[in-house]
């Protein structure tokens, strides 16, 4: 509990921008959802012919996962790259089904008998429209745009996962690092917000269905004005478009790959460029973001350049892996990858020390209870590969993301996880890297992947980062992600007191 | 005066609505259209502003054809109020009174006072009724708004498709009289269909008797009553037909 208060003391300013930021995202895709989606209810009413198929194309919009849905955006010209464009384009798309369907259904059910008065006393379609359907409609419509907006302050937590921020950056961020007070104060504001949207919409429902006059002028400028402000609060939040030389630096979704991210950004920053942080984004995000121009940098790691981007089979020897890998990313995507900084941060097989196993090879035919994160269970470098070397050992395979292996492992809900060889808490939660007898897997040498225009943005970086080379072993990793992932310390101070000893 | 020449109404499920309808309704007559659901009353009513076109012949107003009129014009022009009364909701008694002045363009403040005029028209105190909502008025208050709301602009020609038959026997037999001595004296064409033959008798000045799509009877409700033409019109007349025919005398008188 005490942890829970001292966390929101410590980031107030953080979890305020997050919270605006969340909003922000929300209003724009719901003005968006209204403006689109209300009038396209309308027509379905005209034209009846297409309800069943634009009906359909918007129920098929909702059952796409939202992860899905953001990975495919962002690979589309346009609306696609990483931030708030594919993050918002996504959260419309998804609050369209609700308001189409909603306005159709309502506009569907108004008394007859007033419409056809209303034509018989010589209203035009626009004059019933405007007189007679929409308003008996609106209640119904207002709960079509309650229900989106609901789900969209919670879908909108997935944005995070193609770097838009908002409240996921805190629940993911903190489910990665096992950090509680971290996810629940990203998910209590999207609880909050939830609520207020739903109170608020549900009051202004009943306002509409006590038959009163709803005074559509007054209805049409707090719209107008909120649409307003959703733009200009998202305008003055998201970050100018190729505005001179921001440099955008990225990290994966794991703590390490933060605090190196991080470490990037306070060496670009001491050359005086302009950072902005693309932290704890999805899977293969970054990389696709490198290559696309709209990510400048990120800490990749060379086992994974080759057999992930390069789709090919794993080697083992630290130098060789890294010449290939260095070479086929400059020739095929003109990216540099500079001198490795050091660690190994190789994947592994871990266990609980007390179960005494040294080697992989010990644990052949066991059926252990096995948790992989999402990537090791499928990769050819992963679970697939180390069958193929050592036999089987899993009798059953729980995936999950990878910030939870840890504590499952030490509470005995698991027998052996994939684990990365540095993380912090293999030493706080004493459990034990097995070893590769077989050298199956590849090096995971830790190195900045620099899109070309990084060096062109600040000049003077290039030689700070060069000057990193080999400097961090895998005891100092080890222990900077212990720092920030058990003693839940914020990555820029660790990263701070880190190059403070480099420099002396 | 409303002329009907040779106008058959065809649906396109293959249905005929009207065969073969000629009719004239002189200015200043209050014409009542009676017969059973189906009898193409209802239809012939909406011809005259055009809510139903005819398939073959034309109907005429004033010499014109309403084929050659604006719809949404001709429709302001003619005074219309339905079944169930069809009064907006979400407007208050002075909005739905003021409607057609409003949708062409009158001020507020003529609204307002058309709006005014309209109640007290109706018997009703406007103070009391302009900023009510429909749903706070009873059964017959309704009816007399949706008949205010017909002559709101003052039209030559009202329609008026079953106004009563909503209401219970006893509201109806005393909206039915005030009816009759309100329209009666504005000197205004008003055509009523209704199903119920004593309605059609006690306000028409003329009946005009539908079967299938067939004109089978018409005159005044005397003659209609008094000599029934054919078996049909007895058969409507029905076990009432020695009260209707008393009725008919003395209200014809």
């Amino acid at each position: 509990m005490n942890s829970f208060f001292s966390y929101f003391t410590a980031n107030r300013a953080e979890i305020l921008k997050l919270t605006l930021e969340h909003c922000g995202m929300v209003s724009v895709a719901m003005s968006l959802g209204v403006l689109v989606g209300v009038p396209l209810g309308i027509l379905l009413t005209r034209k009846k012919h297409l309800a069943p198929i634009i009906l359909g194309a918007t129920t098929t919009l909702q059952t796409i996962p939202s992860v899905a849905l953001l990975a495919l955006l962002m690979l589309l010209p346009l609306i696609g790259g990483i931030g708030f464009k594919p993050a918002i384009t996504a959260l419309f798309l998804y609050s369209l089904l609700a308001i189409v369907e909603n306005t159709y259904a309502g506009i569907e059910q108004v008394h007859q008998p007033t419409v056809e008065a209303g034509r018989g006393m010589g209203m035009t379609d626009t004059q019933i429209l405007t007189f007679i359907e929409i308003p008996q409609a609106l209640p119904i419509i207002v709960a079509g745009v309650r229900i989106s907006a609901v789900v969209c302050v919670a879908t909108a937590t997935i944005a995070s996962y193609i770097g838009a921020g908002g409240l996921g950056d805190l629940i993911f961020r903190g489910v990665g690092r096992a950090n509680n007070a971290m996810v629940a104060w990203g998910a209590l504001p999207a609880i909050a917000l939830s609520l207020m949207v739903h109170t608020g919409l549900t009051q202004f429902e009943r306002r509409l269905q006590s038959k009163t006059a709803p005074n559509f002028k007054r209805i049409a400028v707090f719209f107008g004005i909120g649409t307003v402000l959703a733009f200009a609060v998202f305008g003055f939040l998201s970050p100018k478009l190729n505005a001179g030389k921001t440099i955008v630096i990225g990290s994966k979704p794991f703590t390490e790959s933060e605090i190196l991210g991080e470490m990037v950004a306070q060496l670009a920053e001491s050359t005086g460029a302009r950072v902005e942080r693309k932290f704890y984004m999805g899977g293969n995000v970054c990389f696709e973001s490198v290559k696309s121009g709209d990510m400048d940098a990120y800490i990749e790691y060379t086992g994974t350049g080759l057999v992930a981007h390069l789709k090919q089979p794993a080697l083992t020897g630290s130098a060789r892996v890294y010449e290939k890998v260095k070479h086929a990313y400059k020739e095929r995507w003109d990216l540099n990858l500079l001198t490795p900084l050091g660690f190994n941060n190789t994947y592994a097989i871990a266990m609980r020390s007390t179960d005494a196993v040294k080697t992989i090879s010990q644990l052949k035919g066991r059926g252990l209870r096995c948790g992989f994160d999402l990537e090791f269970a499928d990769r050819p470098d992963g679970y697939p590969g180390l069958v193929k070397t050592y036999g089987e050992f899993c009798g059953e395979v729980k995936q999950m993301n990878s910030g939870l292996l840890y504590q499952a492992l030490a509470n005995g809900e698991l027998d052996a996880i994939s684990a990365y060889a540095t993380d912090g808490r293999i030493r706080t939660l004493d459990l034990a890297v097995l070893d590769d007898d077989r050298e199956f897997f590849p090096p995971y040498d830790a190195a900045v992947l620099a899109g070309p225009n990084l060096f062109l943005k600040a000049p003077g970086l290039e030689a700070r980062l060069n000057a990193l080379a080999g400097k961090i072993s895998d005891a100092d990793m080890t222990r900077m992600n212990a720092e920030v992932d058990s003693k839940k310390r914020a990555p820029k101070d660790v990263v701070r007191e880190f190059l403070a000893t480099l420099d002396k | 005066m409303i002329r009907f020449e040779k106008v058959a109404v065809r649906f396109p499920g293959g249905v005929t609505a009207l065969h073969d309808l000629t009719l004239e309704i002189p200015q200043g007559q209050f014409v009542t259209l009676v017969g059973a659901s189906g009898s193409g009353k209802t239809t012939a009513l909406r011809l005259i502003n055009r809510l139903q076109n005819a398939t073959e012949g034309r109907v005429l107003i004033e010499g014109k054809d309403v084929q050659d009129r604006d719809p949404i014009a001709l429709r302001r022009s003619i005074g219309y109020a339905i079944q169930g009364v069809g009064l907006i909701g979400h407007m208050t008694v002075a909005e739905n009174i003021a409607l057609v002045p409003q949708l062409s363009g009158a001020s507020p403040e003529e609204q307002r006072e058309i709006a005014k005029a309209g109640v007290e028209r109706m018997r009703m105190a406007p103070d009391n009724f302009l900023d009510r909502y429909p749903h706070e008025l009873s059964g017959g208050q309704r009816q007399r708004v949706g008949i205010a709301r017909a002559m709101a602009a003052d039209p030559d020609v009202i329609l008026l498709d079953e106004p009563f038959g909503a209401l219970d026997n006893v509201l109806r037999e005393e909206i039915q009289d005030e009816f009759k001595e309100l329209l009666g004296g504005a000197h205004k064409t008003i055509v009523l269909v209704t199903h119920d033959m004593h309605e059609a008798i006690y306000m028409g000045d003329r009946i005009i008797v539908m079967n299938e799509g067939r004109v089978v009877a018409e005159g005044t409700p005397e003659d209609v009553v008094r000599r029934p033409k054919n078996d049909f019109v007895k058969k409507l007349l029905g076990r009432r037909r020695k009260e209707l025919q008393r009725f008919a005398k003395d209200s014809g008188g």
